[in-house]
């Protein structure tokens, strides 16, 4: 071995020695960065600026992005390579490196060094070909450090179609970070991808997801394998998190023992997507409506935009041609948007995706779908049938459905499939809030009604159905954040105490918010009353929740988390409100959890809610790899665990293809008899 | 856990090759920026010069290179601390296994973080300013002692800069045990390991960093660990009960931490808003 080997070898030292890895680029003695003598772009920043100011190297950084060049004064801190770095704020508009990349296909690295920031890299890649649209590869520590601060972040290798690239860029997001050496090594194979259709398809391999008609290498997003000196670590910490925090009673059941054997999995695994896919699809097989994985690979969201809204249902009208499956509701056409409603309209009934039940479909998506979003309850599926029409374009490859013809209140006995490629791309859609339809007078805006977007609006008003002398009010919203809506909730409250003699409350896009709202709205209805407490501390590791009854109510008793008062000393008793559920959760499974068995309160919809009784913890990794984990339960006065138990309606109200077709909103038709029927 | 050989033999390993020149190199070595000036170093496209018979003249080192992993303290795969060594941490979140005493009412997020080689592992680190007081959220091992333990490094070489406790998140009475270092002073790196060996506990388990330190400094906190204690260790604990300043503290973790445990009332980081305000903009 050189002299000059050695000494390389000694200030690289800790790599060889530890890990047996060598990397690619190097130092010299004194500490000084070395390119890979085979990369094929090397990026210092040596000149005196981008080839805007006469340098060599090309950057945007425009709006709030700044930049400037580092180093070689005295007093200033050291490049990592050469004498200049370049310093960034760049949190909310990108600054972007210009990568010229070799017009050949080939797969690479892509390294960058940053110090004092956090800074999230990714490269791009833009292609001349429409189908291949654009292209990434995101970028993770390596593990390297300096001592004078430098940090190495490297992607795993992706694969580049030269041949086909239009614009190729690294792209950096981070406040007051330095950044400096970039480097594009060649290495691994080249793929090519492809086209594929539907998210099983296999022609995308192991390593691939289809996602929105493209293979989508999984390595591109991730962090590469760990090394094996310290993966079983990695893995029995990263398990170790969900084995000891996660969920409550139910959950923890339910639930957890599947997901752990999913995340066991990762020993075995021998690529990085297959690694760290182990584990965010065991997250995803919790099925908690507050625990959540996402990365970057969540960006390919598919162009094509199918403009209609569906709700679970009866469908009434087509048994005969297609029964309801056992275990599920119908999925119907609640009501469609302005563009790209495939001439579908409210009535028609959804009957199968890739050939498949369409609630069974979305729920087989946990591997594939990094959104994926569950109820607790596992009777629930209003969650997979509000994203049904997304979930189709980015994940099936048709879908089949039966027409109906509202003049004539029937429906065609045949099934007719449509093709995704079939759903024109762009186009304006409705958002999707389970109600076929508003019942307020003066809406915010026109916008609200035709693009169903009322989740955050402040719409109070009288019911357009509310005749001379009735003064029935509501409320259509979604948000329990209270931040936002306490006030507005406490305004409604003194408003409806003096104005009205009935109330319907439209909450069918329960997304949730703090807990202070719902209680809020039960100061209106109910005297004051302690009703459960939680999300109860997990007090010892791997608590499974309490197996009984009194078990649950000594953890009541003891008040081992925030009690939920509900009620005032001066509610309006004798005025009737009526809560309209659909997809709830979180503090909206509070809300109907608040209000049921208020004296004179009616909760209205086709099922109960998520059953999302817990809290939740939130882990954020580099470049957009996360996850969100639910911890705890709630313990009511009887002394039962809540979680996977969502509140159920009073009065269940099914939607029909009849109703839906003849314009009927069966849920607030059944909310209104009942407030006419207890006028105050 | 770290991959670095250690600070002693990669110390030494320098010291042949460079001919005794001083560098710290462990992962928990101390760093700070190098001045230029202070570098000497060559030009980037200079290399050792491979002449036979013409011994290089040593350059002077300006860095260390230095491997971690970079997953953090993955060593103690039961850490029963959400996150103890920030590895995880988030900016734009609203429910994170840390809290700072600046949160008033359990609203904002933990944003004191520092990244890089000056962690005591992994790529992240977080930090507290004089006068202020950081929590780490955590669970009890269940039916076993606590081992618990943190590394600290503080603005002076004296360890009682920070006082470290684990306590009960909840104000349930269990006590309140201070964690100690050894010997009160700094390693050689700078860093101080507080430990203790304490009792079963029963409730949710947090453990309280304090800065006892003047303005314009701040302390670095890294590896914070709650687990399970092998079966037959020896307790051990602080001597001494927690003085009044060390009960306050934990008074004013456990209000913060009984509102930030709750989903309760609480505004969206400043991050968050941030971001949000940015995409209000375009």
């Amino acid at each position: 071995m050189s002299a000059r080997l050695l000494t390389a070898l000694a200030s690289a030292g800790v790599v060889l020695l530890s890990q047996g890895v060598v990397r690619a680029a190097g130092f010299d003695p004194a500490g000084h960065l070395v390119f890979d003598p085979d990369a094929v772009v090397a990026q210092s920043f040596e000149d005196s600026g981008s080839t805007a100011e006469g340098g060599t190297f090309q950057v945007s950084c425009s709006k709030t992005c700044q930049w400037e060049t580092r180093g070689g004064n005295p007093g200033e801190e050291l490049a990592l390579e050469g004498k200049r770095y370049v310093h960034i704020t760049a949190l909310r508009d990108p600054f972007d490196v210009e990568l010229p990349l070799p017009a050949l296909d080939g797969s690479y690295r892509f390294r960058v060094w940053v110090r004092h920031g956090r800074a999230s890299a990714r490269a791009v890649f833009e292609y001349t070909s429409q189908e291949r649209d654009s292209e990434v590869g995101y970028m993770f520590p390596t593990g390297r450090v300096t001592s004078d601060g430098w940090v190495e972040l490297e992607s795993n290798p992706v694969s580049v179609t030269g041949s086909e690239l239009s614009r190729a860029y690294l792209r950096l997001d981070g406040t007051d970070a330095d950044v400096d050496a970039i480097e594009v090594v060649p290495g691994g194979d080249y793929d090519p991808g492809s086209a594929c259709l539907g998210a099983f398809d296999p022609v995308c391999g192991a390593g691939s997801v289809c996602i929105s008609e493209r293979c989508r290498q999984g390595a591109r997003y991730v962090p590469p394998l760990p090394p094996v000196a310290y993966r079983s670590s990695v893995i029995d910490y990263m398990i170790g998190r969900v084995q000891h925090f996660f969920g409550g009673h139910y959950s923890r059941t339910h639930y957890l023992p599947v997901a752990l054997a999913e995340m066991d999995k990762m020993r075995t695994a021998t690529t990085p997507w297959s690694f760290w896919n182990e584990y965010f699809q065991g997250m995803r097989m919790l099925h908690d409506w507050h625990t959540n994985t996402s990365s970057a690979i969540g960006i390919h969201r598919s162009p094509r935009r199918l403009g209609v809204c569906f709700v679970e249902g009866q469908g009434d009208l087509t048994q005969s041609t297609w029964p309801t499956a056992p275990g599920h509701e119908d999925v119907l056409v609640a009501y469609t948007g302005p563009d790209n409603t495939m001439g579908l309209h409210p009535g028609d009934r959804l009957v199968a995706v890739d050939g498949q039940n369409p609630i069974e479909w979305a729920r087989s998506l946990t591997r594939v779908n990094w959104g994926y979003h569950a109820a607790d309850d596992p009777h629930v599926d209003a969650d997979f049938v509000e994203a049904m029409r997304d979930l189709i374009t980015s994940y099936a490859r048709d879908f089949s459905v039966i027409r109906c013809d509202s003049s004539s209140t029937s429906c065609s006995d045949t099934i007719e499939t449509i093709l995704v490629t079939d759903v024109p791309v762009g186009g304006s859609v409705a958002y999707c809030d389970n109600r076929p339809g508003y019942h307020l007078e003066n809406p915010p805006s026109q916008q609200t009604i035709t693009m169903h977007y009322a989740g955050f609006s402040d719409w109070r008003d009288k019911v357009v159905d509310s005749q001379p002398g009735e003064d029935i009010y509501g409320i259509t919203w979604d948000s329990l954040y209270g931040p936002q809506v306490d006030t507005f909730l406490q305004e409604s409250i003194d408003f409806f105490r003096k104005n009205a003699r009935g109330v319907i409350l439209d909450h069918r896009a329960g997304n949730g918010g703090t807990i202070d709202a719902p209680e809020k709205l039960t100061e209106l209805v109910r005297t004051p009353f302690d009703l459960s407490v939680g999300p109860t501390f997990m007090s010892v590791a791997d608590y499974d929740g309490p197996d009984t009854q009194a078990e649950g109510l000594q953890l009541f008793n003891t008040g081992n988390g925030s009690v939920y008062h509900v009620g005032s000393n001066n509610p309006d008793l004798k005025l009737p409100v009526a809560l309209i559920i659909d997809r709830d959760g979180s503090a909206s499974d509070w809300l109907p959890h608040g209000m049921k068995g208020a004296p004179d309160v009616r909760i209205f919809g086709p099922h109960q809610t998520a059953g999302a009784f817990s809290s939740f913890y939130q882990f954020q990794y580099w470049s957009r790899l996360s996850f969100q984990l639910a911890s705890g339960d709630t313990v009511d006065y009887q002394g039962n665990a809540l979680l996977g138990h969502g509140i159920h309606p009073d009065v269940i109200v099914d939607h029909t293809q009849t109703a839906l077709m003849q314009g009927k909103d069966l849920p607030y038709e059944a909310a209104l008899a009942w407030v006419r029927g207890h006028l105050k | 856990m770290r991959t670095s050989i250690p600070a002693s033999l990669w110390a030494l390993g320098l010291s042949v090759l460079f001919g005794g020149v001083a560098v710290a190199c462990g992962s928990s070595s101390a760093v700070n920026p190098i001045p230029e000036e202070n570098a000497g170093a060559p030009s980037a496209s200079s290399k050792p010069p491979d002449t036979p018979g013409t011994p290089p003249k040593p350059a002077a080192v300006k860095r260390t290179v230095i491997e971690r992993n970079p997953y953090g303290d993955v060593a103690a795969t039961d850490n029963l601390l959400w996150d103890g060594d920030f590895e995880w941490q988030t900016a734009f979140g609203d429910e994170y296994g840390w809290v700072d005493s600046s949160l008033f009412a359990g609203v904002g997020t933990f944003p004191e973080i520092r990244i890089g080689a000056e962690c005591h592992s992994g790529m992240k680190c977080g930090y507290i300013e004089a006068g202020r007081k950081a929590s780490a959220i955590g669970v009890a091992p269940s039916g076993a002692e606590v081992s618990a333990s943190a590394w600290v490094k503080p603005p002076s070489d004296n360890c009682s800069d920070v006082t470290v406790q684990i306590f009960s998140c909840g104000a349930t009475g269990e006590p309140d045990v201070p964690l100690t270092d050894a010997d009160g002073k700094a390693d050689t790196d700078g860093w101080c390991h507080f430990r203790v060996l304490a009792p079963a506990r029963k409730t949710a388990t947090c453990m309280v960093f304090d800065a006892q330190f003047g303005g314009g400094k701040e302390a670095l906190i890294d590896d914070a660990v709650i687990e399970a204690a092998p079966v037959g260790a020896q307790a051990f604990m602080a001597s001494g009960p927690p003085s009044p300043r060390d009960l306050a503290a934990v008074q004013q973790m456990q209000k913060i931490l009984q509102d930030y445990l709750k989903p309760t009332t609480r505004p969206p980081s400043a991050a968050l808003k941030a971001y949000r305000a940015w995409r209000a903009r375009r």
